[in-house]
């Protein structure tokens, strides 16, 4: 019979008790319908408690005395989700997830049904990825939810999304989504490969799964797009990439990224092409500007002040007559300055922050200057290279330039502008070196795949956007087939 | 061994190919062709451009005679083992001495165009460490980084603009009065700027569409004897006579006169950006050498690169001075001449003779 196999695995409230460790939370409440004992077993803070009381207990109660059996009981719950098939670590978790386990002392057979309560945050504005034009919604904390808006949005039956669990003392679950027909296989057979491979008690966030699933640990830059925006991870998806969503964590993981995808926005495709563009190269060269004008101040000062035209150096010139320390130490002080402000900015209570800011940037800004310091030509270039940094609409990246800012500045100190083109040999042989899922990060530009550069480097309107990208070799690449209006008129037909 | 080759392209051998050729040779050319062949250097140019253009055609028959093998196995196939491996010892110091003149003269450059007070060793030991870390990452690196150096460069050659203004046509003038051995000689004397099409002797079994590779390694070459032409010419006219002569780097003194609102001296610029033009150089020869190495001692390649670095560095404290290195590429450019210009024609009758041979046996 199978009962004697079912009667090992299937522990009664006692012997959970136990596994549990005499918790306080864990409650029992014991039916008996004409002479049969049933056991309700449940966790009492993690359950509805609406839902026990009337789909479990009354409904059990109301039971005539034959159907009290393990079938019937299985088969008519009114719950949804009922699990029957299970082991003994299964029946610990599902209890501390919110299922009721219900124990038939007669059969000494059990059933665990769902009647879970999680915390969940309403879905609000996206915070650290703040769009002025689109959609607002942003992925909350609860992984049901994150599927829910995900599923809403991309009504399409090849949307897979493929169930794991990480961890072994806090396991936690983990969505991969890609969409079946148009992921390579490739990317999807490493991912898995690199889930995989981790083995730990827990993780505790999406963006610690991301360093971990890395190529380069040691590099400076991200090698996934961290966001908590549903429409770009939706569009990553539709672009043949795969995202990963953790359970208990607001922000997707999207791979293989590359370097330019992380100067892309959403915005980008639902503003005008023509200021897409635009914004494109400003984040571009604000990056850029952020990563090596500071740099550039120290080697031009230290080394070659004859590179600035003398009416120019005559202000700078004045501005620097009462500043005591050579350039480098200058430049370093109001660098390690203003990460200060921004940190402290970011730690303080909101309410706080706002006058500290100010206090911060004006009160010590000024006073600096005025005391001789530093220069206030400096104060406009370090102010200019702290919001470079943030022009990425990927933090990550934002955060992974200013700290390569500092050895640019360190090479410029030392070897002037030849450090600093040093440094940029460097950064260019670490980018090309770079990978990400075994992709290549430089992408579109080595290997240079020229029709992609529509889609990383500039915008261009929407019907050049025929086929997808092929960096990321999505299997069908066609993605839309809609003609012009027929331009081949002359200009006196109609 | 051969699965693991990681295959590029065959566009990337333009850039491969071009900026191997391009590097601190062509700074200083314009003199150096002057001195030979005086206001007909162009014609020496394009004479040593299409005798180039003969030898790269002549390299394209050897290595599509023998598939997938680079020049250190042909060597071994044509001559035997121990010939073989000293004609390839021959390449690797040429292609070592090659890299140490490059980052010599390019230091040497850096100090005389400003940094007071830097040691020449810095230089040295930055340049070295940044090859280092280009070539340990393989040759899709090696080719990446000729490949986007080649862009972030290129566009040096619009600032040159403004020296327009004052060119003088007479300078060229009267043409065609130097004589014959005076024009050879001056293609002699191109040799060290002109070198670097030899790369594709080592690059042809990376290279995964082969059939293209005439055509492309063709544009390549005259694509560097064309640019090499439009600034000797323009630094002709730019310049008197006088001047040309005692300048060392007239291309750098020529640069000088550039200058934009917000920015004088824009010569300073060129030179550090000049970095990214020979960083391309110096990961081509360094990743070259460090695979002849491996072939002739089988060490592997990334201990072969550290060797071969070491070795540079600590020379590099013997040749500091500006009359010793021109000695010493003038060198080069000589070997290079014989080893590049002359051997491929040979190494190419030697193996039809061969192959002549075998097949009647």
């Amino acid at each position: 019979m199978t009962n004697t196999t079912n009667k090992n695995n299937c522990p009664n409230y006692k012997k959970i008790k136990y596994i549990l460790n005499q918790s306080p939370d864990l409650l029992c409440r014991t039916i008996e319908v004409a002479g049969d004992c049933l056991e309700v077993v449940f966790m009492k803070n993690l359950i509805k408690t609406e839902t026990v009381n009337e789909y479990i207990i009354k409904f059990i109660q109301q039971l005539p005395k034959k159907d009290i059996t393990y079938s019937y009981l299985m088969k008519n719950i009114p719950i949804g989700e009922v699990k029957i098939d299970f082991k003994e670590q299964e029946i610990i978790s599902s209890l501390l997830n919110g299922f009721v386990y219900i124990y038939l002392l007669k059969e000494s057979k059990a059933l665990l049904v769902n009647c879970a309560n999680p915390i969940e945050r309403s879905i609000e504005k996206a915070e650290t990825e703040s769009l002025v034009y689109g959609p607002k919604i942003s992925f909350t904390e609860s992984l049901a939810s994150n599927i829910k808006i995900i599923r809403q949005n991309l009504n399409n039956s090849n949307l897979c999304t493929d169930e794991l669990e990480i961890g072994e003392y806090v396991k936690k679950q983990l969505r991969i989504i890609y969409i079946k027909d148009l992921t390579d296989e490739d990317i999807l057979k490493t991912l898995k490969q690199k889930l995989e491979n981790i083995i730990t008690d827990d993780i505790s966030d999406s963006s610690v799964l991301a360093q971990c699933l890395e190529d380069n640990h040691y590099s400076f830059f991200p090698q996934f797009i961290m966001t908590e925006l549903p429409d770009r991870f939706l569009y990553s998806i539709l672009n043949g990439r795969v995202g990963i969503l953790l359970d208990r964590s607001p922000v997707a993981i999207i791979g293989p990224a590359n370097f330019f995808s992380f100067f892309e926005s959403t915005e980008d495709i639902y503003l005008r092409w023509s200021l897409s563009t635009f914004i494109r190269y400003i984040r571009l060269l604000a990056m850029a500007g952020s990563l090596l004008f500071t740099a550039f101040y120290v080697a031009i000062i230290t080394y070659h002040f004859e590179l600035i035209p003398s009416r120019l150096l005559i202000i700078i010139g004045q501005s620097r007559s009462q500043v005591p320390f050579p350039p480098f130490l200058e430049v370093l002080l109001m660098e390690l300055l203003i990460e200060l402000l921004r940190e402290a900015g970011a730690r303080l209570p909101s309410k706080v922050g706002q006058t500290m800011g100010i206090v911060g940037g004006i009160v010590i800004g000024q006073a600096t200057v005025e005391a001789g310091l530093t220069s206030n030509i400096l104060i406009i270039i370090v102010a200019f290279s702290a919001l470079g940094a943030f022009s990425s609409p990927i933090y990550e990246m934002g955060t992974a330039i200013r700290i390569c800012r500092f050895p640019f500045i360190i090479l410029a100190g030392i070897w002037g502008l030849n450090g600093i083109m040093v440094g940029v040999c460097v950064l260019m042989v670490h980018l090309l070196r770079l990978t990400s899922l075994n992709k290549p990060y430089l992408a579109p530009l080595y290997p240079f795949r020229i029709k992609d550069l529509k889609y990383f480097l500039i915008r261009l309107p929407h019907h050049f956007y025929m086929r997808r990208p092929v960096v990321n070799r999505p299997l069908k690449t066609l993605r839309a087939e809609w003609k012009l209006k027929n331009i081949d008129k002359d200009l006196d037909e109609f | 061994m051969k699965s693991t080759v990681s295959f590029v392209n065959a566009y990337i051998a333009f850039f491969i190919i071009h900026t191997s050729q391009i590097g601190m040779g062509i700074l200083g050319f314009p003199r150096i062709i002057y001195l030979a062949a005086k206001q007909d250097a162009w014609v020496s140019i394009l004479l040593s451009g299409l005798f180039i253009s003969l030898i790269t055609w002549i390299m394209i028959r050897i290595l599509n005679h023998y598939e997938n093998f680079n020049l250190y196995e042909i060597n071994e196939n044509v001559f035997g083992r121990f010939i073989g491996s000293i004609i390839n010892t021959v390449i690797v110091i040429y292609f070592i001495a090659s890299n140490y003149s490059i980052i010599i003269s390019y230091v040497e450059l850096s100090l005389s165009w400003g940094y007071e007070g830097v040691y020449e060793w810095v230089g040295v030991f930055a340049l070295l460490l940044v090859t280092l870390y280009a070539v340990s990452g393989g040759f899709r690196v090696v080719a990446g980084v000729c490949f986007l150096s080649f862009f972030i460069t290129v566009w040096i050659i619009f600032a040159l603009y403004q020296p327009f203004e004052s060119l003088q046509i007479t300078r060229i003038l009267p043409i065609l009065t130097t004589s014959p051995p005076e024009i050879m000689e001056g293609v002699f004397n191109s040799s060290y700027t002109m070198l670097g099409f030899e790369t594709l002797f080592f690059i042809f079994p990376f290279i995964k569409e082969k059939d293209k590779l005439l055509f492309i390694s063709q544009l390549a070459v005259w694509f560097t004897t064309l640019l090499v032409l439009f600034t000797t010419v323009i630094s002709i006219l730019f310049f008197s006579s006088k001047e040309l002569e005692k300048n060392i780097w007239p291309l750098v003194s020529m640069i000088s006169v550039v200058h934009f609102p917000f920015l004088e001296r824009f010569e300073y610029i060129a030179v550090s950006i000049w970095i990214l033009v020979i960083f391309s150089n110096l990961s081509i020869t360094l990743f070259i050498s460090s695979k002849g190495v491996k072939h002739i001692f089988h060490v592997k390649q990334k201990h072969g690169i550290w060797i071969i670095s070491i070795i540079i560095f600590i020379t590099s404290f013997f040749i500091t001075k500006r009359v010793d290195i021109n000695l010493f590429i003038n060198q080069i450019g000589h070997i290079g001449f014989y080893l590049w210009f002359v051997y491929p024609i040979l190494l190419y009758f030697i193996s039809i003779i061969k192959s002549k041979i075998l097949s009647h046996s």
